[in-house]
């Protein structure tokens, strides 16, 4: 067994963790070490090899090998140690941190700061409950993906992708481009889970169907697929008796959602939001444990890799703060998620003797025109700003100035909404 | 020239308005968006719609057995699948670097073809 100390230890060496790990060593922090499980850094992304990575943060069109590798650079120049093919066991709340690994044995790794960047994982069939056999060809999209771009296998030829997750979509178009029939991509919604963006150049470019309001109820297949069966859903999702429809196809790809990854965060006892499936965090990505943060899609699955950076500079800046002792004595004010809000992050902030501009990333619960996005006191509203269209699949990132901070200084609560606003401007 | 009517969803902001395109000998009509981008992004996507081709070659004795690659810059739409069929014979030998490039101006687009990923060599052959 091996002991080491550090001054931040970052779990999972992804976009988040890089991103984390490279503010850190900025911010002038000595000794960053970053955890990761697999052979080498980048989390998903070496496997995302379409662009569309770093149009906010970078102001370029990147792929996300690009995007990774300019991070992964970045940390070997600032000198950011990684301990590689290391998996992590359990975190302590006096950040002790036990790991194993295949080379070193078993690790003991003591930090002053905590980054949780552990990123998310895909839903899957289990998840879903689709009735039917069993057979191969039923893969996730991000596994499908996987063995595409990195491993040089094709999952099938004839494909049926359930759910428009943007994985789906891109996995529709890729598996199009190397020589697959993708006939049709269901959606259980009346609109696509995806970006705009993927829906035109990944579906709309092929002719590829997207199929709204339906589902799979069915499987058919004893050793491989040989196809689904498809319905029309009602308002509350309940498949239509008669609706149904055969689609032959060898494979179906899922694409229903991710889930932030959080056992590490349980077994050290960190308070969970259901909505996000992630950790409570205050504006500097706090936990709830005094000196773990936590960044990126652990936190809150983002659309954009962008976000994710964003968060995990954060989080770096939360973290140098507490290392300096001042995040101490701060009072608390949590945010509650008012009218057509699914998720908000931070879900509360702290309020010290500086006073900044906070930014709270809100996903709603579905589509709705011409609406005000604002933070209440009670009844009274504080801040606000209006969305021509707000849509479950892209984020409303909502910055409510540090004078508007000021002025809620007292509050024990805050509310978050969107509404229709009255008069069309 | 017949007149064609032509519906194109505008990305550039999540509005994803509906534009109508109307070509006739006249000129083009369009119909729809909701800002001036708009109206130049679907001229655009009705007369000369590009995209960036990200793909993957063989690598030999690389740690993975493919690269990944995408064209410098974005090339007409209509040039994919040729593209697609050039790069697909394609091989390449391991280390290689982030932005070198594997193949010039690909199926005459003007358009060069880079790796987009450091690739190492294997350590040891597999024995198995």
């Amino acid at each position: 067994m091996y002991n080491i100390k550090v001054d931040i230890a970052i779990i999972g060496g992804g976009p988040a963790g890089l991103g984390a790990a490279c503010k850190a060593k900025k911010l002038g922090i000595k000794k960053v070490l970053i955890l990761e499980r697999d052979r080498e850094l980048g989390g998903i992304l070496p496997q995302c090899i379409h662009n569309g990575f770093g149009l906010l943060y970078f102001k370029e069109d990147l792929t996300g090998p690009e995007y990774a590798t300019r991070f992964i650079e970045e940390a070997d120049k600032l000198r950011v140690e990684a301990k590689l093919n290391t998996m992590l066991l359990e975190i302590t709340k006096d950040k002790r941190i036990f790991g194993l690994s295949s080379k070193e044995g078993l690790a003991q790794i003591t930090a002053k700061a905590v980054i949780l960047s552990m990123g998310c994982r895909e839903r899957t069939r289990g998840a879903l409950n689709i009735p039917g056999t069993r057979p191969a060809g039923i893969y996730t999209a991000g596994t499908a993906q996987r063995l595409v771009n990195m491993e040089n296998l094709l999952p099938g030829k004839n494909i049926v992708v359930l759910g428009s997750g943007d994985v789906g979509l891109i996995m529709a178009r890729r598996l199009t481009w190397v020589g697959a029939k993708v006939k049709a991509v269901v959606e259980i919604l009346p609109y696509p889970s995806g970006l705009t963006r993927n829906i035109v150049q990944c579906l709309e470019d092929y002719n590829i169907p997207l199929i709204l309001s339906h589902t799979v109820v069915d499987i058919h297949g004893q050793d491989r697929l040989k196809g689904v069966t498809i319905a029309k859903v009602d308002e509350n999702r309940n498949p239509i008796k008669g609706s149904e429809k055969f689609i032959p196809c060898d494979t179906l790809l899922l694409s229903v959602g991710l889930i932030p990854e959080n056992e590490l965060s349980k077994s050290v006892g960190i308070e969970l939001d259901k909505a996000t499936g992630g950790a409570f965090v205050d504006q500097y990505m706090q936990t709830s444990i005094p000196g773990i943060f936590a960044c990126g899609n652990v936190v809150q699955v983002y659309d954009l890799v962008d976000y994710v950076t964003e968060s995990a500079e954060i989080a770096a800046k939360g973290a140098n703060l507490f290392m300096k002792g001042k995040l101490k004595n701060h009072r608390t004010i949590a945010v509650e998620r008012g009218e057509n809000v699914q998720q908000v992050v931070p879900q509360r902030f702290s309020l010290g003797k500086q006073v900044e501009p906070i930014k709270f990333y809100i996903r709603v619960q579905h589509p709705q025109e011409k609406v005000k996005v604002a933070l209440y006191w009670g009844t009274k509203e504080i801040f606000s700003k209006k969305e021509l269209i707000v849509k479950p699949s892209e984020m409303v990132v909502f910055e409510v100035s540090d004078e508007a901070i000021r002025k809620i200084s007292k509050a024990e609560k805050v509310t978050i909404a969107v509404s229709k606003h009255e008069k069309n401007t | 020239m017949k007149k064609t009517h032509k519906s194109i969803t505008c990305i550039l902001c999540p509005l994803g308005c509906k534009i109508m395109t109307i070509r006739k000998k006249t000129g083009i009509r369009v119909s729809g968006q909701k800002c001036a981008k708009g109206k130049d992004y679907a001229i655009q996507e009705l007369l000369n719609p590009t995209r960036v081709l990200t793909a993957t070659i063989k690598i030999k004795e690389g740690v993975l057995p493919l690269l990944p690659v995408r064209t410098n810059l974005p090339i007409l739409k209509d040039k994919i699948f040729e593209c697609i069929r050039n790069l697909s014979r394609l091989e390449v030998k391991a280390p290689t670097k982030m932005g070198e490039t594997i193949l010039k101006n690909i199926a005459d687009t003007g358009s060069d073809l880079i790796s987009t990923r450091d690739m190492e060599r294997v350590q040891c052959k597999q024995i198995m």
